[in-house]
């Protein structure tokens, strides 16, 4: 696909990255389930915080578009990762710059480490005072482990706020299933917060994490796909390389097909959120829908080609798929994914 | 016409499954599962209630109880723990080769240490690095010497080759081309030139161990010699048919726990009668699907209880019970949200441990050309009324 030049060039910059730092590193985040203390400021030197965020505040200036496609080549070396520039981008930058907030901007572009995120539906209450909001509740495996941004429901109806991480009591780290290293945790939330947003503010949100767990799910597609086309070359079994098996072929043929008109959805739905174009949310809501779900049919048809080293820790595949499955569990999950895109079409309708 | 109605004596064994799975194999699991290695406690259990050998004759040791009860209680044990199951399993599979191809003198050296756990277990040594689907490509050699046998060579991915006290192993014998020059041999575990490898690190399974099995040397006496010389792939193969009845009530046990704890979970958040269409309809679709397939599991169980062939009966219920668990599986996990992959909830597990039913003893793909060459194979013996491929 082409890209706008600046949005190229980062992703070439990416691509050199990816190969030289990600890759090399992603099955040990995997299984020590988190990054070095010193890992996010090294992802700040690179560039890769604030990638949506226009250069005259400090960002790259590539748009939701841009942080897209930086994520979804992220996501090819390690999910986790992706996953967390996708919450801290989608999420949290989205929410200063929502506010045009400068200093929170620089914090979040700067050194101040991931922003995780705690969406509505996670039984965190939300009330709005005259100059503050107040956020309680204690969330069971929140994505994220430093500053959060926090959706809850309140008397005045859906408020969103930023916690930093001193006004969070972290509890225990959780062991999950896949994005391991995004850093799963409890947290107990009781803090009152200067800056807020109201139901729109989180739908917006929600679109922007939308697009970007599309991405990261893209990425790992596009993963596991390259990953199997290149073993059925070389693995030979009934003395031919299992790509000449019309099975291994459709395999193949499938996951490409399915992933790229993925890939269409989201690319999509970044342009539409950057341009602020009607039915944005919707597309982002389609995006995610459609990504997730051709992501593990992907990984899983990938892991399969690999036969009986896909199942070993040998191949990264079985982390791909593993990645891929854990996407549901970061925000919407398909149902809330599939109520919001029926009221849209159903409004539309009417 | 098939009775699928399990007899008393197969339901018991069912129940003595169930009970195990609660008091022994389910309490276990989790632990199994993180620390990883080998669930040498529980199949000690297994062996005391005669588990270990399902489908063997009384006088060797087994409860000579057949296939039915051994899906039946397979299934019961996979519901509980995946790992422990699969050892079970090719323990099983081990043991009724012994049985069947033996000589007496093998079947009374082997199989009761099978059943009663002197052997700890048994193991199945037939795929190689650069021979899984098509074993006949393996590398193996077994030479003939004036004192038995020599064989080097190195098996993969080889089910409780960390433990086992007993592997069947094959090996090529001649230069014959294809499958006719392959030989089967069991091989007890201290034997010097025998070496483990390490475990590997796996997705799932992991308190199940799969271990690489190195032969450099391996010499063996000539009581080794399962069968005549040159008659090993068609002892793998019937061995597999039975496996993969094994290997479909596995599959069957893990999708059916996974639907239930995503039902629970489902009822505890909506009320059992305020589950979503959304939700409840994916519930209602795995539970169908799974119950298809222990149907086609039993039918392969019966038949080959009654004596009649069964393998593409046995490749169909495999190929549909491994992909409807994952897709069990999977639909809980999808559903569960950030609880599902939580490593303190059991459905991430079985989502890891279900998906290699797709891979081992042959593939979704290799079952796949099993059942097609059976079609084919009817429709040559009757091209008239193709229509009428009976099952
Ligand atoms: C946890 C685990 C435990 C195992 N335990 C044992 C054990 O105890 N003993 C033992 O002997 N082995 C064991 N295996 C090995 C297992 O049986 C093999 O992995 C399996 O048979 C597949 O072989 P392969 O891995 O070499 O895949 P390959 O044969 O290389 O297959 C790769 C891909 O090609 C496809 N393919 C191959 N041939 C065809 C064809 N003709 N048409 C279409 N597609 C084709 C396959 O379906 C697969 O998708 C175990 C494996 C695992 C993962």
């Amino acid at each position: 696909m082409k890209w706008p030049a600046h949005v190229e060039a980062l992703q070439g910059a990416v691509v050199a990255l990816g190969a030289r730092e990600l890759g090399p590193n992603a099955a040990r985040w995997d299984s020590s389930a988190g990054f070095e203390p010193t890992f996010a400021a090294k992802v700040a030197d690179w560039g890769l915080f604030g990638v949506s965020v226009p250069e005259v505040q400090g960002g790259a200036g590539a748009g939701l578009l841009g942080a897209a496609v930086v994520i979804e080549e992220i996501a090819a070396h390690s999910g986790s990762l992706a996953m967390r520039l996708a919450l801290h981008e989608g999420v949290a930058v989205g929410f200063a710059l929502g506010l045009a907030d400068t200093s929170l901007l620089a914090r979040l572009i700067g050194n101040g480490g991931f922003a995780g995120w705690v969406g509505l539906g996670r039984g965190v209450t939300a009330e709005q005072s005259s100059d503050r909001l107040r956020l309680q509740g204690s969330v069971c495996m929140a994505p994220g482990d430093g500053d959060l941004v926090v959706a809850g429901h309140g008397t005045g109806g859906p408020r969103v706020g930023f916690v930093a991480a001193d006004q969070l009591s972290s509890g225990r780290a959780r062991a999950a299933c896949g994005l391991r290293a995004v850093g799963w945790t409890d947290v107990v939330i009781d803090a009152d917060v200067e800056h807020s947003g109201n139901a729109a503010v989180a739908a917006r949100l929600g679109a922007r994490l939308s697009v970007l767990i599309g991405a990261v799910a893209c990425g790992l597609a596009r993963a596991a796909i390259s990953q199997a086309t290149a073993y059925a070359q070389v693995r030979e079994q009934f003395g031919q390389s299992i790509a000449q098996f019309q099975a291994i072929q459709w395999k193949l043929a499938n996951g490409a097909t399915e992933r790229d008109a993925a890939w269409l959805l989201v690319t999509d739905a970044a342009g539409r959120l950057d341009a602020q174009r009607p039915a944005a949310n919707e597309a982002a809501a389609r995006a995610q829908l459609a990504a997730v779900r051709m992501s593990v049919s992907a990984c899983s048809e990938a892991l399969q080609v690999h036969g009986g080293y896909g199942y070993t820790r040998e191949f990264p595949i079985e982390r791909l798929l593993r990645d891929a499955r854990a996407c549901t569990a970061i925000d919407r999950g398909d149902d809330d994914l599939r109520a919001a895109l029926a009221a849209a079409i159903t409004a539309r309708f009417e | 016409m098939y009775d699928l109605v399990p007899e008393p004596g197969e339901l018991a064994v069912q129940t003595l499954a169930q009970r195990i799975a609660g008091e022994v194999l389910r309490p276990a699991a989790v632990d199994l599962d993180r620390r990883g290695g080998f669930p040498t406690e529980s199949l000690l259990a297994l062996s005391r209630s005669g588990l270990m050998g399902i489908n063997v004759p009384r006088d060797l040791g087994g409860l000579a109880a057949g296939p039915v009860a051994y899906s039946l209680a397979v299934t019961a044990l996979a519901h509980a723990c995946a790992s422990t199951t699969v050892a079970l399993c090719v323990n099983n599979m081990v043991a009724e080769v012994v049985t069947h191809f033996g000589s007496p003198d093998q079947r009374a050296a082997h199989v009761p240490k099978l059943c009663d756990g002197g052997h700890v277990v048994g193991a199945f040594a037939l795929s190689e690095a650069s021979a899984g689907s098509d074993p006949a490509g393996m590398r193996t050699r077994a030479r003939r010497t004036e004192r038995g046998w020599v064989i080097d060579g190195s098996k993969l991915w080889i089910t409780s080759g960390s433990d086992a006290g007993l592997f069947v192993v094959w090996a090529k014998t001649s230069d014959d081309p294809g499958t006719r020059g392959i030989s089967c041999f069991l091989v007890p575990g201290d034997t010097p030139g025998l070496s483990r490898g390490k475990p590997e690190h796996k997705l799932g399974l992991c308190g199940s161990t799969t271990c690489a099995i190195e032969f450099s040397g391996c010499e063996v006496g000539p009581q080794a010699l399962l069968d005549d010389v040159g008659r090993g792939f068609r002892v793998a193969m019937m061995a597999l048919d039975g496996g993969r009845i094994g290997i479909a009530s596995q599959a069957i046990g893990i999708g059916r726990a996974a639907t239930q704890a995503a039902a629970s979970w489902a009822c505890e958040r909506y009320g059992a009668n305020g589950v979503p269409q959304g939700v409840a309809f994916a519930l209602a679709d795995s539970a169908t699907e799974l119950d298809a397939a222990a149907l086609l599991t039993l039918r392969a169980a019966w038949l080959k209880r009654e004596g009649r062939p069964f393998s593409h009966q046995a490749s169909m219920a495999k190929l549909l019970a491994s992909e409807k668990a994952f897709a069990a599986c999977n639909r809980a996990l999808g559903m569960m949200g950030a609880q599902g992959q939580d490593c303190d909830h059991p459905v991430e597990r079985f989502f890891r441990d279900v998906r290699v039913t797709m891979i081992y003893e042959g593939t979704s793909e290799v079952q796949r050309v099993v059942v097609s060459r059976d079609i084919a194979r009817r429709y040559d013996a009757d091209p008239r009324s193709p229509s009428e491929l009976r099952l």
